[in-house]
């Protein structure tokens, strides 16, 4: 399978008169796969946003490179391949739905006589079908998201970018957008986003990279990032029902304990002279969240908020 | 469609459907057709001085909009961030400029012709001869507002609407000096310096005074042609410079 988006060596220095210089990417290789949906997640200042301007064109990277199907970044026959969803997206907002989308539609090149078509299906798609003469100010921020999906999708790109896409949301809204992703993974494009909500990555991202201070620490499938765990859980049955320092969950019969790797063996010996049946033994499953948590503090680059 | 004319629709919806543009060309043509209810007081020589005052209200018509146009339309697609879907199409930022400053050119060439007719119909009202010549200075204000707005349009590139405004009006002030008036300055007992600097400022900057003709049209006296044709070609010079400089600016510019 071949990569949608490869970035490698990314690096971007925003140079500022009255500050410090700041360094938004460093080092930064990505490989994301067609047909993929790729979760992009770190803290706010990570250089998410940076990544994806770069991507789309809008910013230059200072020194490496950066490619889409590829082709350069930058380039309009990169852009021929995408649809992007910016960050807290506002459109002309004078314009009706249909009007704005007939526009996005003229401007990726779709040909005259399938524009009608591709503006009905991609309004159909994200549920906006009988909002095309309303002006875009009397949209809600839910119906404006999906507005700016359908412009994603307008040419059928095979890649989407989307950043943050479900960002100041409620939570249908977020449900929503979270079913069209998905719909629009089914059709076999490649998706790109950046988010903050973890729950969602978690859900239904096949890759995930977590950006911190503009270097990738982890970057792997769901399974790789949390089962790479410092703990394991012992489940047991009988023996103590107190250990000094941890906490024994009950789990029906059995009880269960988390320790760190290195503390397996003796637990285990603990145990049995304590009488207790050991039952299983596994690494621990993380959330996500639990695992950004791990990952960034490991990198010992938390900061206190 | 190309890109560039989408665009330039695109700017030219807005622009209506904004009003603000809608509502500064009422009050301007309030303003011209005013003169001929004053003209009941039986002025004599009065159609000249509506003459006068109409072109003049033109003309500063034209800058003002040039200069909050041309200041405004780039930074505040950058500010609403209308701009960021819009370059992720396959189009190149030049093509985005052109497309702005075509809409803009446009507004700006239809909101001066109906000015202008309001002021040919003014002039008629008040029995004068509606000599089209008067269109003559509108379609120059008309260029001169196109030489403002791309230079404008090419200061928001690299700094903020208000300080692109500022240096559109320093433009327009030291480039409207008459030329006849400079020579004066120069030959009054200025130092060699003092010259060189005023030589060297006005050398980089269009010099609008070439084309302001409202003062013959309103004395009635002929513009030969040749000169018509050279003031039109300087302004487009200039035009296409700035928006030259317009786009080698923005495409340097982290969005």
């Amino acid at each position: 399978m071949s990569n949608a988006i490869e970035t490698r060596h990314l690096r971007k220095l925003y140079r500022r008169r009255r500050e410090s210089d700041l360094l938004a990417l460093e080092d930064l290789d990505l490989n994301v796969r067609e047909g993929d949906i790729f979760g992009f997640i770190g803290p706010n200042g990570a250089g998410k946003s940076t990544t994806i301007k770069i991507l789309i064109g809008l910013v230059r990277p200072t020194s490496g490179e950066a490619l889409l199907f590829g082709e350069p970044c930058g380039t309009p026959a990169a852009r021929r391949h995408l649809g992007y969803l910016p960050e807290t997206a506002v459109y002309h907002e004078f314009m009706a739905v249909g009007e704005l989308l007939d526009v996005h539609a003229r401007l990726a090149g779709v040909a005259p006589a399938q524009r009608k078509t591709r503006c009905q299906e991609a309004l159909e798609a994200v549920h906006l079908q009988d909002r095309a003469q309303t002006r875009l100010r009397e949209l809600s921020k839910g119906m404006r998201q999906r507005f700016g999906i359908a412009q994603a999708l307008i040419a059928r790109p095979p890649l989407l970018i989307l950043d943050e896409p479900t960002s100041g949301l409620d939570p249908l809204a977020q449900l929503d957008v979270k079913d069209i992703i998905l719909r629009l993974k089914g059709q076999g494009i490649t998706i790109f986003f950046s988010s903050h909500q973890l729950t969602d990555v978690e859900l239904i991202c096949d890759q995930i990279g977590i950006l911190h201070r503009g270097r990738m620490l982890r970057c792997g499938n769901l399974r790789e990032l949390l089962e790479d765990s410092a703990e394991v859980e012992v489940r047991f049955r009988g023996g103590p029902t107190e250990l000094p320092g941890r906490e024994i969950l009950e789990q029906g019969p059995d009880r269960a304990v988390r320790i760190p790797r290195e503390e397996s063996d003796a637990l285990v010996d603990r145990l049995r002279e304590a009488g207790a049946h050991l039952v299983g033994m596994q690494l621990a499953r993380r959330s996500l969240e639990q695992a950004f948590f791990e990952i960034t503090r490991a990198s010992g680059e938390v900061e206190e908020r | 469609m190309s890109p560039v004319l989408v665009l330039a629709r695109l700017y030219i919806t807005e622009s209506m459907r904004r009003q603000l543009h809608l509502i500064t060309l009422f009050l301007a043509v309030l303003m011209l057709v005013l003169p001929t209810l004053f003209n009941a007081f039986g002025m004599t020589g009065f159609d000249r001085v509506t003459k006068d005052v109409g072109l003049t209200l033109l003309s500063l018509y034209a800058v003002g909009m040039a200069l909050f146009l041309g200041s405004t339309a780039l930074p505040g697609d950058l500010e609403h961030r209308t701009l960021h879907p819009l370059l992720a199409r396959p189009i190149s930022r030049m093509q985005y400029l052109l497309g702005k400053f075509l809409g803009y050119l446009v507004v700006m060439g239809a909101s001066m012709a109906v000015l202008g007719l309001a002021l040919l119909t003014a002039l008629a009202v008040l029995g004068t001869h509606a000599d089209p010549a008067v269109l003559i200075p509108v379609a120059l204000s008309v260029l001169e507002a196109g030489v403002l707005g791309a230079f404008c349009l090419f200061a928001s590139t690299f700094c903020s609407p208000a300080l692109a405004g500022v240096l559109g009006c320093f433009l327009y002030i030291v480039g409207g000096i008459p030329q006849t008036f400079i020579t004066f300055f120069l030959s009054s007992g200025e130092t060699q310096v003092q010259g060189a600097v005023v030589r060297a400022i006005r050398l980089f900057m269009p010099h609008f005074d070439v084309l302001h003709l409202k003062d013959p049209i309103v004395h009635g006296e002929a513009v030969p042609e040749a000169y018509l044709l050279a003031a039109v070609a300087y302004g487009l010079v200039w035009m296409v410079l700035f928006l030259l400089l317009a786009d080698w600016s923005f495409e340097r510019r982290d969005l």
